[in-house]
């Protein structure tokens, strides 16, 4: 077989494909192939339990997707009505394309961002096709597609179906309903494209992994103070009941986008044009569009020739040189003398070990923060939920229980998810270096004590915080802290020892995400074991002490508390442990 | 003295209806480094896991150092090293605090740890990086800590798994010398690789594994009974199928 090799081709052919028999387009395409063989094995190749999964929930989601379909066509019939018509206005009717379009484009700017981090830069398989004789902006436009697809479908299932909806209500012609999706495909394009840039100018100034920890944390914060807004508006007393007048308000506000003079309402503008037959202004408004949408994803194009392969290749040469400070080091020298002074003979230096490294790894790796964050932002809200409750409790006997021991309650809720992320994922987090422990002389009492430690002293800790937190704030005595902290460490020791028994049998080590640590279905049951096991704990360690509401002196009724609650605990604790240590050994075997 | 430091008896690991090593024996003895080459899929990476306690055996043995792996594994575990084929280590630990953990692992004494890891990452050429999170370092430099972590505790035995896979020429020559010098030492050296002509530099015997058997083993000179003119990459490939191989250069010719 001979081959007579041609002039090797320049920096912009190998960058655009020019000059190549093989269009760019042929490669996109090629590579998008690929890419959907990877997800249709995965699925055909899947469990016969999972297959059935994913029908059920492509199912529901179609069912979903018809439900939202008739459910706007029918609310939007029915607010033609003349009880609502005051508040729902032709205007404002013809806003909802326009909020609907502009909010397509705003979340592909923003919520890509970080799809589009994994997919452009942190993929395992760059090296590969950089490798290949592909054009670079091919692999440019198939990873961008590839990160922007998943993101539009799941954005396409809730407002794709509500537009039509609206259509159908408004009566709107047939090219309304064809030219949706197309509108709603350059929009998430421009956007897509806008955020690559971002993208691929953050990654120049920090290194990608970095921004991915970064995104992680500041996702996840963000997730958290969305889904805890109610609470906050609770707690600022912002809550009221919205009247008509807001809610007129609301509606102006809303067809104030609708403005002519906003390039994100020209999208939605055209769709209302097209649907009403103004045949003009509509050609006029989706040629504006098309024309500033496909000139972002070009601009984005062009820009990438300059920023993406460059960028990538300095990822991987100039990769993270963290100068761990010397202080640290001389620290853990004094720390290893010290060990060796006195504290070996109470703790094995393996045991020692093991906390340390977990610590500085969880603390060290931003993508923890955000699931570390919440119990700490959901401990404060319900604190001072609690705080402001006790001024409205009545000064009853059961009051003023009710006021003692909800203290507990706010520090074990804290420490629950504070514990159920260190635990469950204590012998997951070592992941694909659980080599380093197996091959090591490390008895699996040792491992498992360690790890206990790693998720019960941070937990206790910040556990006791918001403990002393709430009894200041409901001015309970000294005594009452005593004993929610006895009862608070117990209840902690018992809930990590059941979560970290289960997260050792169901330990993930193949995970890329921290948040995947432990599989799932072992994952779900340890998750339910440890919450009734600390359920029925708190639950007698905090009734007990009514029993003084029936006359028994406050002491013997604590003292049964303790005792009992107490038990419960160390049965919990040695059941566990004994029940896990046998699987230790087994961490790891296919 | 019993110089027998890995000993595998009937050793045996099935994957379902697989059977990834099928009864493999042999010894490594003291001052020895044995060679364990096989074509891709062979059995190799699974039987040194099977001898490091990483995997349970099917059926079978593996003693390391008078002390059987499963049964006793505290003791043998004390006195073996071992180096992966992937050197997957704590990204967000410095190179300094990675061997400070190992020597924990190990019970190495601190000052004796403190000392040993400086020796280790000079002779390594790592010291400018030890207060580097590991993260940063390329596949080379990851696999010179994997080695530094594997003598930390200075090990009688040393399992090593395609030990000089991304090493370049110097570390690679250094990670031989420092493997000559262990065997030098007493220890027994264990360890698999792709490059039939470090085996047949260094190793003192070698063991050919193929579909999960042991299908030759002993020196070089052993292996070359009667073909005084092969090379060891002729015998590997006569035993392992060469013919294929033979039919492949020509298609590619």
């Amino acid at each position: 077989m001979t081959h007579t090799p041609g002039p090797p081709p320049s920096c912009k052919e190998r960058w655009t494909g020019e000059g190549d028999k093989c269009e760019m387009l042929s490669y996109v395409w090629k590579l998008l192939r690929a890419r959907w063989r990877i997800t249709w094995n995965n699925i055909w190749r899947a469990s016969r339990r999972r297959k059935i999964g994913l029908f059920f929930a492509a199912f529901g989601l179609a069912a979903l997707a018809a439900f939202l379909v008739f459910a706007s066509w029918g609310i939007l019939s029915l607010m033609r009505r003349p009880e609502v018509a005051q508040f729902v206005t032709p205007d404002l009717i013809r806003a909802v394309p326009v909020l609907f379009t502009s909010a397509t484009f705003l979340a592909g700017l923003l919520t890509n961002f970080g799809a589009l981090l994994q997919t452009l830069y942190l993929s395992g398989d760059m090296e590969f096709l950089l490798a290949a004789p592909v054009p670079a902006r091919a692999v440019f436009v198939a990873k961008l597609i590839q990160a922007v697809l998943p993101n539009f479908l799941f954005m396409s299932l809730f407002n794709l179906p509500a537009l039509i909806g609206l259509g159908l209500a408004q009566g709107y012609n047939v090219t309304y309903f064809v030219m949706l999706p197309v509108m709603l495909v350059l929009l998430i394009l421009a956007g897509a494209g806008i955020s690559a840039m971002g993208v691929m100018v953050v990654v120049r100034v920090v290194p990608a992994r970095r921004v991915a920890e970064v995104l992680g944390l500041v996702g996840g914060v963000m997730g958290l103070l969305c889904s805890q807004s109610s609470q906050f508006m609770h707690l600022s007393g912002a809550e009221q009941s919205v009247s008509s007048t807001q809610m007129l308000a609301l509606a102006g506000t809303a067809t104030q986008f609708n403005t002519p003079y906003s390039p994100l309402a020209w999208p939605g503008r055209a769709l209302v044009a097209l649907g009403e037959g103004q045949w003009l202004l509509a050609l006029l408004l989706v040629g504006v569009t098309v024309i500033l949408t496909l000139g972002m994803f070009a601009v984005s194009l062009v820009a990438s020739e300059r920023l993406y392969i460059t960028g990538w290749a300095r990822t991987r040469s100039s990769a993270t040189q963290h100068k761990v400070v010397r202080a640290e080091h001389r620290r853990a020298t004094r720390d290893s003398a010290a060990r060796q002074a006195g504290e070996r003979q109470l703790f094995p230096a393996a045991f020692i070990a093991i906390v340390a490294k977990d610590w500085k790894l969880l603390m060290r790796d931003l993508r923890n923060y955000s699931q570390l964050i919440t119990p700490i932002v959901f401990g404060v809200i319900y604190t001072f939920s609690l705080a402001r409750g006790t001024q409205q409790i009545p000064a009853s006997p059961i009051g003023r229980q009710v006021i003692t021991y909800g203290g507990l309650g706010t520090a074990l809720f804290v420490a629950w998810i504070f514990a159920a992320r260190l635990a469950l994922g204590g012998i997951g987090l070592e992941g694909k270096r659980y080599w380093l422990l197996k091959v090591a002389p490390l008895r699996p009492e040792v491992l498992l004590a360690a790890k206990f430690a790693v998720a019960y002293l941070p937990s206790l800790a910040l556990g006791s915080v918001f403990l002393v937190a709430a009894t200041f704030l409901g001015r309970s005595g000294v005594e009452a802290l005593l004993y929610n902290w006895v009862a608070l460490a117990g209840t902690v020791g018992a809930l990590c020892a059941v979560y970290l028994a289960f997260g050792t049998v169901g330990a993930n080590l193949t995970w890329e995400d921290p948040r995947q640590v432990t599989r799932g279905t072992t994952g779900c049951i340890g998750w339910i074991a440890g919450t009734v096991t600390a359920g029925i704990v708190a639950g007698v360690f905090s009734g007990f002490p009514l029993l003084t509401l029936l006359g028994v002196p406050a002491v013997l009724a604590q003292g049964l508390g303790l005792t009992v609650g107490l038990s419960l605990c160390a049965v919990a604790l040695v059941a566990a442990f004994f029940g896990v240590r046998g699987r230790v050994a087994l961490i790891g075997e296919a | 003295m019993n110089d027998t430091l890995i000993k595998t008896t009937g050793l045996v690991k099935r994957f379902g209806d697989k059977v990834a090593v099928n009864s493999v024996n042999l010894e490594v003895h003291a001052g020895e480094i044995f060679g364990f080459l096989g074509p891709n899929g062979a059995g190799k990476t699974t039987t040194i896991k099977m001898i490091c306690g990483l995997l349970r055996p099917t059926a079978g043995s593996a003693v390391v150092g008078g002390f059987d792996i499963q049964q006793q594994p505290i003791a043998a575990k004390s006195i073996l090293g071992y180096v992966p084929d992937e050197p997957m280590l704590y990204e967000k630990l410095s190179a300094r605090e990675f061997l400070s953990f190992v020597a924990d692992l190990y019970n190495v004494p601190p000052q004796r740890a403190e000392h040993r890891a400086e020796e280790l990452l000079k002779l390594l050429d790592l010291t400018d990086d030890a207060d580097n999170l590991i993260e940063g370092f390329s596949h080379g430099m990851r696999q010179k800590m994997t080695i530094a972590g594997a003598l930390m505790h200075d090990p009688r035995v040393l399992v090593l798994d395609e030990p000089t896979v991304g090493l370049d020429p110097k570390s690679a020559r250094l990670v031989k010398d420092i493997l000559r010098q262990l065997a030098e030492r007493g220890a027994a050296v264990f360890l698999s690789t792709h490059i039939l002509e470090i085996a047949e530099r260094m190793c003192d015997r070698i063991g050919i594994i193929d579909h999960g058997n042991l299908i030759a083993a002993g020196t070089v000179e052993q292996l070359r009974a009667g073909r005084a003119d092969q090379s060891l990459e002729d015998i590997f490939l006569s035993l392992t199928g060469g013919a294929e191989y033979a039919e492949i250069a020509e298609v590619l010719a």
